[in-house]
């Protein structure tokens, strides 16, 4: 439609970074709060898990929303296993860094 | 404001804070945006409605290879009148039912030997193809009774498959059917001198534009080689022994896909007519816009309006493989790709064939073969039939014939749940375009496996006899029809 393709379309994306920069921003100082000790390695992971958890969401809900109820079920039943999985063990590496450091 | 702590909420909280929410409501953003894109219609395979080519967006170059895909393993000779089923069929049929009212030549009570010359060789080098033949004309009858129990239920997607079938027969046919010889008809209707083209990639690049703008969504040129023109009739002439006229040079290979929930809804919902007619449309005009150039044409048109086997045409034009389902799978469409040609002598470059891994795909994947209602396809490792020098995979027309007599359809208008289910034929939604992207560039295949394992323990298929009607099945549909082709929604049926 018109007005989705010429206006929402465009304001939806810019919200959206918008988020993801309030998000970025914040994430540092959550990071010091936590006492992590970030390196650029641990930063690359965090991001990946996330746009990893972003994608599972995203592509369970398209084939929801193209009629593949059931597929998309399943494939956010899967991956939001393997994101909890990843992000528990991502959550351990970065904190076991930390408490080491810390001793 | 405090916090946990007890300290007072500062602008660091704050930022924390809104960090969270920001992630969570990105998230929801983007679960939101996932769902849109699911149900877009721009992204129902090739119909993103863009007239320039857009949606033959596949990087062919890539993939190109010198050989076709199909393999040659023995003398080559060509395709014969008598073994496309709708000839052989046809000429059963006028057997049976006397054009001018005579009595009947053969019944249904003889065997091969009571036929006439060719058909008797073909039937007596094919056997058990007459019992199929016998056995799909039983079960037509019994689906013309069922008609009268299933017309309500189906009568929209009956009412819009006999609207897209209008224009295919009769005086009013668009293109019209050749009249004469190749050598005149193909030059009918030229007033001038072939202009002279800059070069054949000039040539090429045009059509191709042309051909989009007048709705194809794939288009490819391919030569047209002797080996894949049929033999023993030529339309215009008739029954006739023949070579390939000189004048066939190139072929302009077009491509477009069914409409997408009728596509998705078959058997009983689908139809073949809708693209049938749109690509009557495209070649019929693009005849019309060679000859305004000078240039000899002649369009090549489904259902029956050949002179060429379409498929191997379509490879050789590098739009596509052959599936396991014996029809062309391309890159943009999968399974839901309908061809037609149009031979000219207008200077044109060829494109090149391509593989992208369909041969292997299929080798794993068997999902058409285990939801085929007939069994007409093959669920071997490997190709196991040699057709005309050439190993590759074949349906059994046959049985595939007597499911179309079978599913609760006015009449035999075809099944195509080998089309629907084909992985390849999926929405070019970023989902299923990124999976067979991937898979495309992935040599080693451990992409398409696990592509696979997903596919077939993910989603749900009816199987099949569940596509037949009862007893035998339920009338099941590979998915749900879309809300304009179910009668109940807009009619009173009390
Ligand atoms: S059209 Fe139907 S019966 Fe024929 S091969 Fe495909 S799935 Fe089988
Ligand atoms: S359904 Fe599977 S085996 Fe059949 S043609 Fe498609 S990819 Fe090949």
């Amino acid at each position: 439609m018109f007005i989705i393709d010429l206006f929402l379309k465009p304001v939806f994306w810019i919200i959206m970074g918008m988020l993801y920069l309030i998000m970025i921003y914040s994430a540092r100082y959550w990071a010091q709060d936590l006492n992590l000790q970030m390196n650029w390695w641990k930063w690359l992971l965090s991001a990946a898990w996330f746009i990893l958890l972003s994608l599972s969401l995203a592509g369970g809900m398209t084939l929801i929303g193209e009629g593949e109820t059931q597929a998309g079920l399943y494939f956010l039943g899967l991956f939001l296993l393997i994101d909890i999985i990843l992000g528990v063990g991502l959550w351990r590496l970065i904190t076991m860094k930390s408490k080491k450091k810390r001793v | 404001m405090a916090d946990r702590s007890g300290k007072k909420f500062n602008r660091r909280d704050f930022i924390k804070y809104s960090g969270l929410a920001g992630a969570a409501l990105s998230l929801g953003g983007i679960a939101g945006a996932g769902y849109l894109s699911g149900r877009n219609k721009a992204t129902h395979t090739g119909w993103g409605r863009d007239a320039y080519g857009g949606n033959q967006y596949f990087n062919r170059a890539a993939f190109r290879v010198h050989r076709p895909t199909y393999q040659k393993v023995g003398p080559v000779r060509r395709i014969t009148y008598l073994e496309n089923i709708f000839n052989r069929n046809g000429e059963l049929y006028r057997l049976m039912f006397p054009r001018d009212g005579s009595s009947p030549q053969w019944t249904l009570k003889q065997g091969v030997s009571d036929l006439p010359g060719p058909l008797r060789d073909y039937y007596q080098s094919h056997p058990g193809s007459l019992q199929e033949f016998k056995k799909a004309f039983r079960r037509g009858q019994q689906q013309k009774k069922n008609w009268k129990k299933y017309k309500t239920r189906y009568l929209l997607a009956s009412a819009w498959s006999a609207a897209h079938e209008s224009p295919l027969h009769g005086k009013g046919a668009f293109p019209s059917e050749p009249e004469g010889p190749p050598e005149e008809s193909d030059f009918k209707g030229i007033t001038t001198e072939a202009y002279s083209l800059k070069s054949p990639g000039h040539g090429s690049r045009l059509i191709k534009k042309i051909a989009h703008t007048f709705g194809a969504t794939l288009v490819g040129i391919a030569p047209v080689r002797e080996q894949w023109v049929y033999q023993g009739y030529l339309r215009g002439v008739g029954k006739t022994q023949f070579n390939k006229p000189p004048h066939w040079k190139h072929a302009v290979v077009v491509a477009i896909p069914h409409e997408w929930d009728s596509l998705y809804a078959n058997p009983v919902y689908g139809t073949s007519y809708d693209a049938y007619s749109m690509l009557n449309f495209i070649a019929g005009k693009l005849e019309v816009f060679l000859k305004h150039l000078g240039y000899a044409a002649r369009p090549h048109v489904p259902p029956t309006d050949y002179d060429i086997a379409m498929p191997p045409l379509a490879i050789d034009a590098g739009l596509g493989e052959q599936g396991r389902h014996g029809i062309l799978i391309t890159p943009e469409l999968g399974a839901n790709t309908r061809l037609a040609a149009v031979t000219t002598n207008m200077p044109l470059e060829e494109d090149h064939p391509i593989d992208f891994g369909v041969a292997e795909f299929c080798r794993k994947c068997k999902i058409c073969a285990d939801q085929c209602p007939s069994g007409a396809i093959s669920s071997a490792e490997k190709p196991p039939d040699v057709i005309r020098g050439y190993r590759r995979w074949a349906i059994n027309q046959d049985k595939c014939f007597t499911i179309w007599n079978t599913v609760a359809t006015q009449h035999p208008r075809g099944c195509r749940v080998c089309l629907a289910v084909c992985p390849y034929s999926r929405k070019n939604n970023w989902v299923h375009r990124l999976a067979k992207d991937v898979d495309a560039y992935d040599p080693t295949g451990t992409f398409s496996s696990a592509m696979l394992t997903m596919q077939k323990s993910f989603f749900s298929y009816p199987g099949g006899a569940q596509y037949l009607p009862p007893p035998n099945g339920t009338n099941a549909v590979y998915q749900k029809p879309p809300q304009w082709l179910k009668t109940e929604e807009w009619f009173n049926l009390d």
